[in-house]
């Protein structure tokens, strides 16, 4: 009995210790299999750099935290890092793309009293945003 | 000669090993015998545990789930779907906007938050668990309980739930209850004087004897399972904000500028301030929101504005 305690307690602490490193194995293998988009990478880098530019012109930047970005350090706001893992948008809107561009163009038409003002940005402007957002 | 040097240093290597392997041994098993890991449901597992739980708990069901999943649209999850959600599921895991009941809130590990795990898990997974239950976990096993048409149209539902609003899934379980004819779904949906009493801002008094930190305070209303929160190994969803750097930010929920007394405030009662915010009211008393509030500023990067 006590022999079986030792053994599955130290299987248990030897799979906890090497538990990250195939955690970081398998992410790196599944990102390595699965490449995201059939798009050609650099039209994907033109718009990633798009989405970039926009937020520190139009303003994003200045409210909100996004650690991929650097200049983005603002603290009036919530942070934007890991959007796609968000479950909700200002906490009233159900995260989706669709739902993300809407919001960056009408902010007040979800949560009347947002302290975010109305961005001024075009539809292909939000959408390229929230793709950029998006994007891990 | 060198042949014996060879298996001298053998030996010395085998007897080393042997005694490493002894006292590892000897440290888990004390580790084990006096106790030292604590069982109590106040707090979570310490960091390596519950990432080797989690993962093995991913692991096992990955290995068990069943790939043919029929198609979900075909499942009423309408009415027969959400009527069954509100009797058996809404009273742990919560609803868009809707507080789980106030035992779950201390249990450990805590019941997850419906819309993370509806948006991170395929339907065969979500399937799966709602079969099987999970051991030791709190999740109950519905095979024998719930037919495989009422299971799937939970899942059906639980796909959809990451999309409603907070007021489009207070419009569906209305009508639900309105056209079901079950009883005992009302009946679970009215609380009992004791949950009303539990329910009302209490005194800032603090019950004697009672002295909790605010990391306990946060997992006993199960922030954790929608906020990021330093200091709490489960803390990692991203329902809700990140709490980490919460007090140093203007507006609390985008509205409500953040001071200590506002802050409070908000954890009291969310809907307050921000009617449609999908953020329940979890009945937090108030001297607990102080508590929380003292340890958001405890993790927050600057303690000057304290």
């Amino acid at each position: 009995m006590q022999k079986m305690t030792i053994f599955s307690s130290f299987f248990t602490i030897a799979s906890a210790l090497s538990m990250p490193l195939s955690v970081t194995f398998a992410a790196a293998l599944s990102i390595w299999t699965f490449p995201n988009h059939a798009e050609s990478p650099k039209a994907q880098e033109d718009k990633q750099e798009q989405g970039k530019t926009l937020m520190i012109t139009k303003g994003c930047s200045s409210c909100h935290q996004l650690t991929k970005l650097p200049a983005a350090k603002g603290l009036v706001g919530p942070p934007l890092d890991n959007m796609a893992a968000q479950s909700y948008i200002a906490g009233v809107l159900p995260n989706s793309r669709e739902n993300l561009t809407q919001f960056l163009l009408e902010p007040q038409k979800f949560h009347a009293d947002t302290a975010m003002p109305t961005p001024d940005i075009t539809q292909q402007e939000a959408r390229r945003l929230a793709d950029y957002l998006w994007q891990e | 000669m060198t042949k014996t040097i060879h298996i001298k240093l053998n030996k010395k290597f085998y007897s080393i090993a042997a005694l490493a392997l002894f006292l590892i041994g000897a440290l888990i098993f004390s580790l084990v015998y006096f106790g030292v890991y604590n069982v109590s449901a106040l707090t979570g597992h310490t960091t390596p545990v519950y990432k080797f739980l989690e993962h093995a708990r991913i692991q096992a069901v990955d290995a068990r789930i069943d790939d043919e999943v029929p198609d979900l649209s075909t499942f009423n999850w309408q009415t027969s779907g959400i009527a069954n959600y509100k009797r058996h599921c809404v009273a742990c895991h919560g609803a868009p906007g809707v507080a789980p009941e106030p035992f779950s809130l201390g249990m450990m590990p805590p019941p997850s938050a419906i819309v993370r795990v509806a948006r991170q898990r395929s339907p065969a997974e979500l399937y799966w668990v709602i079969e099987n239950g999970i051991k030791m976990s709190g999740m109950p096993a519905w095979k024998y309980r719930l037919s495989d048409d009422e299971q799937w149209e939970l899942v059906a539902l639980l796909k959809k739930l990451p999309t409603l609003s907070k007021s489009e899934y207070a419009q569906l379980a209305q009508k639900s209850t309105e056209t079901g004819s079950n009883k005992a779904i009302i009946d679970i949906l009215s609380q009992t004087p004791e949950e009303r009493a539990l329910a009302k801002p209490t005194s800032t008094q603090q019950s004697a004897g009672e002295a909790l930190s605010g990391q306990v305070a946060m997992q006993q209303y199960n922030c954790s399972s929608c906020h990021v929160i330093d200091g709490i190994a489960s803390a990692t969803y991203h329902v809700g904000p990140p709490l980490n750097n919460m007090v140093n930010r203007r507006f609390i929920a985008g509205t409500l500028p953040t001071t200590r007394e506002n802050l409070i405030q908000w954890i009291m009662n969310p809907s307050h301030f921000k009617p449609q915010s999908l953020m329940p009211n979890l009945h937090v008393k108030r001297h607990h929101a102080e508590i929380m509030v003292d340890y958001l500023y405890q993790i927050a990067d600057d303690n000057q504005s304290y």
